[in-house]
């Protein structure tokens, strides 16, 4: 027994005390952003000494604590696994959401309720950790789940906006699709593993795992906005934008994509799911980064870069490459966080316009956020030594070399690129040329925490990709030899998509397309998918509900065919039946006759 | 068993003869002193029964709901407080009275060692429910919703009647305890087959099953707000209780009987789910919310698996806690708007942030958030109907997805958005529907830490 777990179970519990707060008077106060900022700063610091623990010995750990029930022979417990990929997640998330804390209290300063802001991100922050380093799929469940509900709450944040409120229930309904692939995997593994535990699941020797992977792959897709579930993660940008860099950057939508990498060793055999996911994170990742390169909403672009590079963490696990895919996870963090950081400055500055149409020129007003600006979007690019190289350039570099899928690893390639063209796009419409915004703005970007917590992630998009390489064993040996051309490749399909996309805006400002081309509008229209699947889709489904179900079923024959048609036929027949038609005159004449006769025969008989 | 019967009863004096100021407090501190005496019967430390006497006896499985009933009662009397604000004293007096004498039957109900007893206290609970429902309801159309009520109820319930007393011809006795270990193996024939759809249809009916869901909707919304709560939260799982009670008898029969059911139930949960996406009416959406679940129950004790059986318990419990709450919300919201409509209470949350709490933690448990009870239950029948054929994934998972699209839908629309001009001058929340709220809650979050309590008796 050493100071492993009891230290990595405070960095947990120190989380939840701003929490436990929030009943006293230091709720009320002003100063509780700042106690939730410090806060998570420490359980940073004090998460990194079990992290240099597990560096230096490399011992996973589990830890087992309350025993919650058991089922028959299943047993549920609170426990904790703290193995290399939660060792290595938790200080980075801890670090991004420190910076991102103190941003929200620069950019959230006028909220008249940024306590409860700060509570929902803290509340967010802790499901993440359970999700992370949860033993059992029921506690992954419960962060999984919770991590889905506080997105709902953050995203629907200013909630008289009705965008907001459609954008949250779309990412709650997108999530809750992938939910049910998870509930299926567990319904799996309990029918035939009769368990829930991660280890005895991994032992577990099964023939046909293909229930399972697919319902997991499904959670993946749902939670990591994969093709066919992504329409959520840019509507998401309704929220504020600390909720986007902190949800849509670096915790919840790598959630996904975590849980393949936790579950990796029942998928490592599997030639078929692995197909199957290298598809999927091929078409994420071009699609997505085709619609990137034609939106104007600044934080559209970043989300969508997002989504391409979560396709990419998909294919690296497709390649069955888990490692790679966590490192990729952990580097895109900081500089995903950043960007998205940069973008809220820029709009803060110009009084709430995303449209880089109307930026322009800011490289002189912003200098600080330019700066990391660009950093960022070179760190995302691949650009060698930035932390973006370390784990983008190995993943192209793994996926050359391997017998891999052609088609798939050609639209990597290409999507790649398109990640450069992009990134140029916002440097060059964003930050160059001239100002194309109403001149009456007051810029400022002189905040302390709008530049320290900028700063910090700054740092960390420049050296955290070298820190943590340079750190962690790798645990797949890498290919160390390979053609020129291959090694290069990376790097070349990037540098074509900076050159071509320079060259497409230049000729841009000069030139003006008479009309967009087909392909500008699928581009722009983000592939008509949201035409097709959010009109179409719940239309019918409404339709169906208000038609056949309740109308047509509910109201109509059910209610025809018991009780209205039972008392119709009682009283069709009844009035059949009875000799009484309602003839009051009648009866009363026929009764007094009746009467007058019989007094009379009476009368006179005697 | 008389020391809850009896304070029961004495709950009605108490009632006619407190101080017209006190009669509400009065009888909602002591029927909350009587609920504590029946928490001493959760805790079943054998796998035997509690026999009391030779009528009443308590196992796992009806503890949980005895306690619930228990719990409901004062619930029930602060919730319906401003309901009856401008009634006379005496109908005050006689609205709580009905409310004891339907605990009084409910916690006989669920304790009765017999079957005729049981059937009897079944149908003595439709009395008292139906004066609530057509006395006290508020408008014109209770006293369809009572004709329904009572016609679907019986119709279902007097072919178990004839079952029942043939049952004991046979077996010589309906003793609950005894005929577990009496009962012969039901083999496929057409009598017998007529015998199972008899004593299935009265609680299929009560639960109910799809199709023959038409009385609830109506019952709870035309149906004064204690009444909706004792419907959906105690008189609802009255139905599961009876199926789990009596499939006892029914076995083997129930393997093969089962599908028609369960075809129906696991396509009415999805119709149900659908119909509340489409509703504009908040209790009616509630309503079909309750048969919506209710149908998850049926699926799970039909498939007879011991995970099914806990899940059905759970279900049970955990939906009459939330139900009960949600229906509360909306009598919170119709006292104030005055109306049942969503749309005219839109964006509450502006006014009313606390009761958004509510909301939202309520919605969220209606959806089976994890780690609640309600996930259990629903986690529970899921993996039971997954074992039992790997296809109804699908369809569980279609209703996992619209059930928690409609709560959250009933969430954005009562408390998101702008609120509108007619509501601004309403009145704040009262402590009275705050405590209810948190009445509701406590225990629901409470069991989720041991939900062992009422996972029923197969745990």
């Amino acid at each position: 027994m050493n100071l492993f777990t009891s230290s990595i179970l405070v960095t947990l519990f120190m989380l939840t005390l701003p929490i436990m707060m929030a009943n006293t008077s230091m709720y009320i106060n002003k100063l509780y952003p700042r106690y939730v900022k410090t806060t998570i700063s420490y359980a940073f610091m004090i998460s990194l000494i079990p992290t240099m623990m597990f560096l230096h010995l490399g011992q996973d750990t589990m830890i087992s604590n309350w025993h919650w029930i058991t089922i028959q022979t299943m047993k549920l417990s609170l426990s904790f696994k703290f193995d290399y990929f939660s060792m290595i997640f938790v200080p980075v998330a801890l670090f991004v959401t420190w910076s991102i804390m103190e941003f929200s209290i620069w950019y959230m300063h006028s909220d008249p309720y940024i306590n409860r802001f700060f509570k929902y991100l803290l509340l967010f922050l802790i499901t993440m950790m359970i999700l992370v380093t949860a033993n059992n799929m029921f506690q992954l469940f419960i962060g999984w789940e919770g991590v889905g509900i506080m997105s709902f709450l953050l995203i629907g944040w200013w909630y008289g906006r009705t965008d907001a409120n459609t954008a949250a229930l779309q990412a709650i309904l997108y999530n809750r699709i992938g939910d049910v692939g998870f509930i299926m995997a567990m319904a799996w593994f309990l029918t035939n593993l009769n368990t829930w535990d991660l280890q005895q699941i991994f032992m577990a020797n099964h023939e046909n795992l293909n229930i399972p992977l697919i319902g997991l792959l499904l959670a993946a897709t749902g939670k990591s906005a994969q093709f066919g579930l992504h329409p959520w993660l840019p509507s998401a940008m309704e929220g504020p934008t600390p909720v986007s860099a902190l949800l849509h950057s670096s915790t919840m939508v790598v959630a996904g994509v975590f849980l393949l990498i936790r579950f990796h060793p029942l998928m490592e055999h599997n030639k078929t799911l692995q197909t199957i996911t290298l598809c999927l994170g091929a078409i994420t990742t071009l699609f997505t980064a085709v619609c990137a390169l034609t939106q104007n909403d600044i934080k559209k672009i970043v989300a969508f870069s997002t989504s391409s590079q979560l396709g990419l963490m998909i294919v690296t696990i497709g390649i069955n490459q888990p490692y790679l895919a966590f490192l990729h996870i952990c580097t895109h963090a900081f500089f995903k966080a950043m960007l998205f950081m940069c973008s809220g400055s820029i709009i803060h500055s110009l009084n709430d316009e995303q449209d880089i149409r109307k930026m322009g020129g800011l490289f002189k007003a912003l200098p600080f956020t330019t700066t990391s600006l660009i950093v960022g979007s070179l760190a995302l690019t691949g650009m060698p030594f930035l932390t973006g190289f370390y784990s983008k350039d190995l993943i192209i570099e793994t996926a050359n070399t391997s017998y891999t899928n052609a088609w798939a690893l050609l639209m990597t390639l290409v999507a790649t690129s398109m990640t450069a063209a992009y990134s140029t796009r916002i440097m060059f419409l964003a930050l160059l040329g001239q100002p194309r915004f109403s001149p009456i703005i007051t810029i400022n970007e002189n905040d302390p925490h709008l530049i320290n917590s900028i700063k910090r992630l700054l740092f960390g998009s420049i050296f955290a990709g070298f820190l943590i390489s340079y750190n962690i064993t790798p645990t797949t040996t890498p290919q160390m030899t390979m053609p020129h051309y291959l090694k290069m490749m990376a790097l070349i399909v990037t540098i074509l998509g900076f050159i071509l996309a320079l060259e497409l805006n230049l000729m841009m400002q000069n030139l003006k397309f008479k009309y967009p081309s087909g392909l500008f509008k699928f581009s722009n229209m983000l592939g008509y998918f949201p035409t097709i699947i959010h009109r179409l889709m719940p239309k019918t489904n409404l339709l169906m509900g208000q038609k056949s179900a309740s109308t047509l079923l509910d109201m109509t024959w059910m209610e025809k065919i018991l009780p209205k048609s039972i008392s119709h036929f009682q009283m069709k027949s009844s009035t059949a039946v009875s000799n009484q038609k309602g003839l009051i005159k009648l009866y009363f004449m026929s009764f007094m006759l009746t009467l007058t006769l019989s007094l009379l025969t009476l009368s006179f008989h005697g | 068993m008389l020391k809850i019967i009896i304070p029961t009863m004495m709950l009605i004096p108490l009632t006619w003869l407190s101080k017209p100021s006190m009669i509400w407090i009065n009888t909602t501190a002591y029927s909350m002193l009587i609920s504590l005496i029946g928490l001493t019967y959760l805790n079943q430390f054998t796998d035997n029964n509690l026999n009391f006497s030779l009528l009443f006896f308590t196992d796992s499985l009806s503890a949980p709901l005895l306690m619930l009933t228990t719990w409901l009662l004062p619930l029930m009397l602060m919730a319906s407080q401003h309901h009856l604000s401008k009634e006379t004293l005496t109908r005050k007096k006689l609205y709580i009275t009905m409310l004891v004498t339907l605990q009084l039957l409910l916690i006989m109900t669920f304790t009765a060692t017999e079957l005729i007893m049981f059937y009897i206290l079944f149908e003595a609970t439709l009395m008292p429910t139906l004066i609530i429902i057509t006395r006290w309801g508020n408008q014109t159309e209770r006293l369809n919703a009572g004709l329904y009520f009572l016609f679907y109820t019986l119709v279902g319930s007097l072919p178990l009647l004839i079952a029942l007393l043939w049952l004991q011809n046979n077996l010589g006795t309906l003793n609950l305890l005894v005929i577990q270990y009496w009962t012969q193996p039901l083999l496929s024939s057409w009598s017998n087959t007529l015998l199972w759809l008899a004593c299935m249809m009265a609680f299929m009916v009560k639960m109910p099953l799809y199709g023959l869901h038409l009385w609830l909707p109506k019952a709870h919304v035309e149906a004064p707000i204690a009444g909706s709560m004792v419907l959906a939260a105690v008189l609802l799982k009255l139905g599961g209780y009876g199926m789990m009670r009596i499939t006892i008898l029914l076995n083997p029969l129930t393997d093969f009987m089962a599908y028609p059911f369960m075809m129906l139930s696991l396509w009415g949960m999805i119709m149900t789910s659908s119909i509340c996406l489409r509703q504009t009416d908040l209790k009616s959406l509630i309503a079909y919310s309750s048969v919506s679940h209710m149908a998850l129950v049926i699926v799970a004790v039909l498939i007879q698996s011991p995970w099914s059986y806990m899940g059905a318990t759970a279900l049970m419990i955990a939906h009459g806690l939330t139900s009960s709450m949600l229906f509360c919300l909306a009598n919170s919201n119709y006292e104030r708007i005055h109306s049942r409509t969503m749309i005219l209470a839109r964006g509450l949350q502006t006014l009313l942030p606390l009761m958004a709490a509510w909301w939202l933690l309520a919605s969220l448990t209606n959806l089976a958030l994890p780690p609640t009870i309600n996930l259990v239950g629903e986690l529970f029948v899921v993996m039971a109907s997954f074992s039992w054929s790997n296809i109804t994934i699908i369809l569980m998972g279609i209703n996992i997805t619209i059930t928690a699209l409609y709560s959250l839908y009933m969430l954005i629309t009562t408390q998101r958005g702008k609120y509108t001009h007619h509501i601004k001058n309403i009145k704040p929340s009262f402590t009275r529907e705050n405590s209810l709220m948190i009445l509701h809650l406590l225990p629901l979050l409470l069991l989720s830490l041991n939900p062992k309590v009422i996972l029923g008796p197969i745990y």
